[in-house]
């Protein structure tokens, strides 16, 4: 379960969200939207920890715990991702290497996760050459996307935030995306879910939609909110 | 182990005396700093150690330097047919219309069209702006020049810098007052032309705060000297806010060394550029340089020379970073072939307490043929660990691939070749103002035209 | 000594952190100290004289190899085992020790060879690798504090290819020498120098290229902590008479804590040639990388060693010199002080 309370969030000294809140229950879908440059992926990255995001009032809670000032790794190990809109590229590092790491700080077995990583990105529909160039490196758009989406199948996170996980994927790739929201909600896990397009809400069901304008939570609804913003654009409402 | 030509030693002979040092400063009614200026570096050229580390250079004969120095009409063409052939050829090429060909050739001593002109000079005038041969500067503002002269680029540098110290004369002086920004890129040649020729021209831009200027030195057509050594200098201090690019294209004739002492300093948020087409000479050494002293300033570098037969060119950039924040781009492309070389040297080096600062380095250089050698010899020096920094060199040959592609879309193999070599020297011409991009084109063409090997 | 007349002429630059003329007086104080030292013991392979040997250097371009061969160097052959693992122990003890060492590698089998110097005395030493084609090599090679001391490199391949990487630690000034002539085969190197505890190293690379479709990659990695000062440069070239090269010379640094000089310089002699750039960049990790890979659970340190690894790799085309330079490397990474 996440919940944000009253967060702010400040860049540079200038407050780019201002008094969020909202609580996703376990299973749970929140469909956050919202124009360019109203605050979503500030508010997503203030929630995991980026250093430049800073929080400058209220909380984050995971499953209960306040969270707020802790690092990124802290949040990760407690069952909090991030799947990037533009994920960094990272020379010479492969996704195996990150792979092998990341089961190593969490004091899983290394041996082994080199089949676990090539039979996830099968699933994930990610070529095997891609597996071992450095992270995200020449990546087209779509297997930006699908790399995301392999860690976080790879790291069965209990709480994941993605921020336009749909951008760039074909409908190939939409619909995995959906099967594996679907799938791991049925599983307990909730999704704070930031999109611009409908397209992916054609196959996963939110509970809540939130509208995010310049940093602030102008509205708030049920899908039938999504379908008025695709017919009428935030005009009406920001 | 790789045949490096250095073995022979540069030597010096002749001597540049005292008394003529003295003589030149007497004859230009010079205050007394600056004939103290003139022996002391005297003194310091005939006390430092020749640098060992130019290759190619065998022999610099003062005596014969000092000679031409003091009767620098000697020998210059009376006629059009004087010309050599040579030149007259690629005049006829590049389709300059005959009074500027003419004058490029010293054949006049006044532009026939110089009313055209005069209307800039007067624009400039009305700015404020002044710019006025160098000579002229020291004595009209002495003050002002006094405070810049040889600040930015000490005579203790290096040998030749002292000798150009010595024996300096002609050469510009600009200075752009406060917030006024110079809208037309300014040729120095029509405004003080002759002053230009010289073979140890010192120019000294000034640009004070929040100023801009476009600054263009030198003409992409062939210019005949008679003299065969070049020492000049250009000092550009840029203060908090101002910009100024300095353009300089070179096609000298094929008897000149040519020195080409180039240095600028950069004040809080200032910027920088050098752009520099160097085309002819025998052997070219210029690595035009900033320093960029205050936070945030910033400066690229754009060099593009070409060695075609046995030219040397021994370019490249350095650059200081000297304070947080500050971001340089260097840009380097040569081409060579006919067993041309080419050299580039360069510096980055990035001072304790320069944070967050950047720099980017880009060198190709195309070979045309099995004679010619391509060179690089950068170095990057950091002595503070909060930077970026990043070098990058290729060395590539004429794509046969290529050549049969275009020759497969019905052209020429020299019309090909010539494709190709624009297509490697486009980001150069894109930094000239409009006409010198033309101009480089056509003698580009005239250069390479015939270049087809087999074929 | 006379040979400083001619010698003394290196860039102002490197020789305001390592002063050749330090050096020559390193070397008579270590030489009144006397040959101290047990010498060198091998584990994992035999060693024996080379008695009457008279192989010198190529290319003895620096006052430290001159001075190198006026010490009349022992010569030392060794022929490493079966197993993968040789290990040499020099004992410099607190004198000097002066070294011409041979290392034969029998087979292309990948072997590891680790110089596991003692004492702080000072050691000038030339390391000859001869092998046959194929050979896999991963050199490790540790320097504690001591004197300044000087150790060369030298490869020869002709008609034969191979690979190498080289790790080096060390907490003393040290220069270091490679040469490489590839003829008509390929190499490919990668050298990885960790300078420690305020140290200074000065390493310098010759390479040419020369013959039908040589192949020289060279890859160095620079880390400089605790204060330390690296100077990766040298030359490489492509020959006028080879065709086809392929010449690749790059060099990283990182600064963890310290000074960073990198001169990779390129000369090519001739249009025939395949490919041939190098690059030199200093090695940032930006806070987006670092906020990335934190994301996924990693400390700050762990993401340290993670992207440091990955650059150490970077280069290398074998898996198991991959592999095994990477455990090496891992290994010196946990000693240092990463941030984090």
């Amino acid at each position: 379960m996440l919940e944000v309370d009253n967060l702010s969030v400040e860049v540079n000294g200038v407050t780019v969200v201002r008094g969020v809140s909202f609580r996703i229950k376990r299973g749970e879908i929140v469909v956050l939207m919202g124009p360019n440059g109203s605050g979503k992926t500030s508010l997503a990255y203030a929630i995991m920890g980026h250093p430049f995001y800073k929080v400058v009032g209220g909380r984050v809670l995971l499953e209960g715990e306040d969270v707020t000032k802790l690092p990124p790794n802290e949040k990760a190990r407690r069952g909090l991702f991030l799947f990037f809109q533009n994920p960094v590229e990272v020379r010479g590092v492969s996704l195996l290497d990150l792979a092998k790491a990341v089961f190593e700080a969490r004091g899983l077995p290394g041996s082994g996760v080199e089949k676990l990583v090539l039979e996830t990105a099968e699933k994930a529909g990610l070529k095997k050459t891609l597996l071992t160039r450095g992270l995200n490196e020449g990546f087209s758009g779509g297997e930006k996307k699908r790399s995301e989406l392999l860690q976080a199948m790879l790291l069965k996170p209990r709480c994941l935030i993605m921020d336009e996980p749909d951008s760039g994927l074909d409908v190939e790739g939409v619909r995995l995306l959906a099967d594996f929201i679907r799938e791991r909600t049925g599983e307990g896990a909730c999704f704070l879910l930031i999109t611009h397009y409908p397209n992916l809400l054609n196959y996963v069901t939110p509970s809540k939609v939130l509208v995010l304008a310049k940093g602030v939570v102008k509205a708030e609804g049920g899908i039938e909110l999504v379908e008025k913003i695709s017919r009428e654009g935030y005009n009406g409402l920001v | 182990m790789p045949e490096v030509s250095y073995r022979h030693r540069l030597e010096i002979t002749g001597k540049v005396s005292r008394s003529l040092v003295e003589e030149i400063s007497r004859v230009k009614k010079e205050p007394e700093w600056m004939r103290n200026l003139r022996l002391r570096a005297l003194e310091f050229f005939e006390k430092a150690r020749t640098p060992q580390w130019l290759p190619f250079i065998e022999k610099i004969d003062l005596d014969e330097i000092t000679s031409l120095y003091v009767k620098p009409d000697v020998e210059k063409a009376e006629k059009w047919e004087d010309l050599p052939e040579e030149i007259r050829k690629i005049y006829e090429k590049l389709k300059l219309p005959e009074s500027y060909a003419k004058y490029l050739a010293g054949l006049t001593s006044v532009l026939d069209s110089e009313s055209v002109f005069i209307g800039v000079k007067d624009y400039l005038r009305k700015l404020g702006v002044v710019m006025i041969p160098m000579e002229e500067a020291v004595v009209k503002y002495p003050d002002l020049v006094r405070e810049y002269f040889s600040r930015v680029f000490p005579y203790t540098d290096h040998k030749f810098a002292a000798l150009h110290y010595a024996l300096w004369s002609g050469g510009v002086f600009v200075y752009v007052p406060r917030n006024v920004k110079v809208a037309y890129p300014v040729e120095a040649f029509f405004f003080v032309g002759r002053e230009m020729e010289g073979q140890f021209e010192h120019s000294l831009i000034v640009a004070d705060e929040n100023s801009e200027i476009v600054f263009i030195e030198g003409c992409s057509a062939p210019r005949l000297r008679r003299e065969s050594f070049h020492d000049g200098m250009v000092e550009i201090y840029a203060h908090k806010a101002s910009k100024v690019s300095f353009i300089t294209v070179q096609n000298w004739s094929r008897n000149i060394i040519n020195f080409n002492n180039k240095r600028a300093i950069a004040e809080e948020g200032a910027t920088v550029d050098w752009v520099e087409g160097s085309i002819g000479s025998k052997f070219t050494v210029t690595y035009p340089s900033t320093v960029l002293r205050g936070e945030g300033s910033s400066t690229t570098s754009t060099v593009m020379s070409i060695s075609r037969g046995g030219v040397v060119k021994d370019t490249g950039s350095k650059v200081i970073h000297a304070a947080p924040r500050t971001t340089s781009r260097v840009t380097s492309k040569s081409i060579v072939a006919d067993g041309g070389v080419s050299i580039y040297r360069g510096l980055v080096q990035v001072n304790k307490g320069a944070k967050g600062s950047a720099s980017y380095v880009e060198c190709e250089s195309l070979i045309l043929d099995e004679k010619s050698q391509s060179h690089t010899y950068p170095i990057v020096h950091l002595l503070d660990d909060d930077a970026s920094v990043g070098h990058e060199a290729s060395t590539v040959k004429l794509d046969e691939d290529q050549v049969f592609y275009l020759m497969s879309r019905g052209l020429r193999r020299s019309e090909a070749v010539s494709l190709i070599i624009h297509g490697f020297i486009r980001d150069v011409l894109k930094k000239l103002p409009f006409e010198f991009a033309v101009m480089m084109t056509r003698v580009l063409d005239a250069e390479f035209g015939e270049y087809g090997g087999v074929g | 000594m006379s040979i400083e007349g001619d010698f003394i002429g290196d860039s102002p630059t490197i020789r305001r952190y390592i002063e050749p003329r330090e050096y020559l007086k390193d070397v008579e104080e270590s030489r009144r100290e006397g040959l101290a030292g047990k010498g060198v013991t091998v584990a994992g392979g035999v060693v024996s004289g080379g008695a009457g040997s008279t192989w010198q250097p190529p290319g003895c371009f620096s006052i430290y190899c001159q001075v190198h061969k006026t010490l009349n160097p022992e010569t030392l052959v060794v022929d490493a085992g079966p197993d993968t693992h040789t290990r040499v122990d020099i004992d410099v003890g607190e004198g000097l020790l002066p070294l011409n060492l041979v290392l034969n590698l029998p087979d292309p089998n990948l072997r590891v060879v680790e110089f596991n110097v003692k004492g702080g005395g000072l050691l000038s030493a030339w390391v000859r690798i001869r092998g046959g084609s194929g050979r896999r090599l991963v050199l490790k090679l540790n320097l504690p504090e001591g004197r300044a001391s000087y150790i060369g490199v030298s490869e020869e391949c002709k008609g034969c290819s191979g690979e190498r990487a080289v790790i080096l630690e060390s907490s003393r000034t040290l220069r270091v020498e490679e040469f490489i002539r590839v003829e008509s085969s390929s190499f490919r190197g990668k050298n990885i120098a960790v300078a420690e505890n305020g140290s200074k190293l000065d390493w310098e690379t010759r390479g040419v290229a020369a013959g039908d479709s040589p192949l020289l990659h060279l890859h160095g990695l620079a880390v400089g902590a605790g204060g330390s000062t690296t100077a990766l440069r040298g030359v490489v070239a492509v020959d006028k008479n080879s065709r086809r090269g392929s010449v690749v010379y790059g060099l990283d640094s990182i600064q963890l804590d310290g000074r960073s000089l990198m001169q990779p310089k390129l000369e090519v002699y001739t249009s025939e040639v395949k490919e041939a750039r190098h690059y030199a960049r200093n090695v940032r990790f930006t806070a987006d990388q670092l906020f990335y890979l934190s994301s996924r659970g990693l400390s700050t340190r762990e993401a340290y060693v993670l992207l440091l690894t990955g650059l150490a790799k970077t280069g290398v085309e074998d898996p198991g010199v991959s592999f095994l330079l990477e455990d090496v490397f891992r290994q010196i990474l946990l000693k240092l002080g990463l941030p984090g």
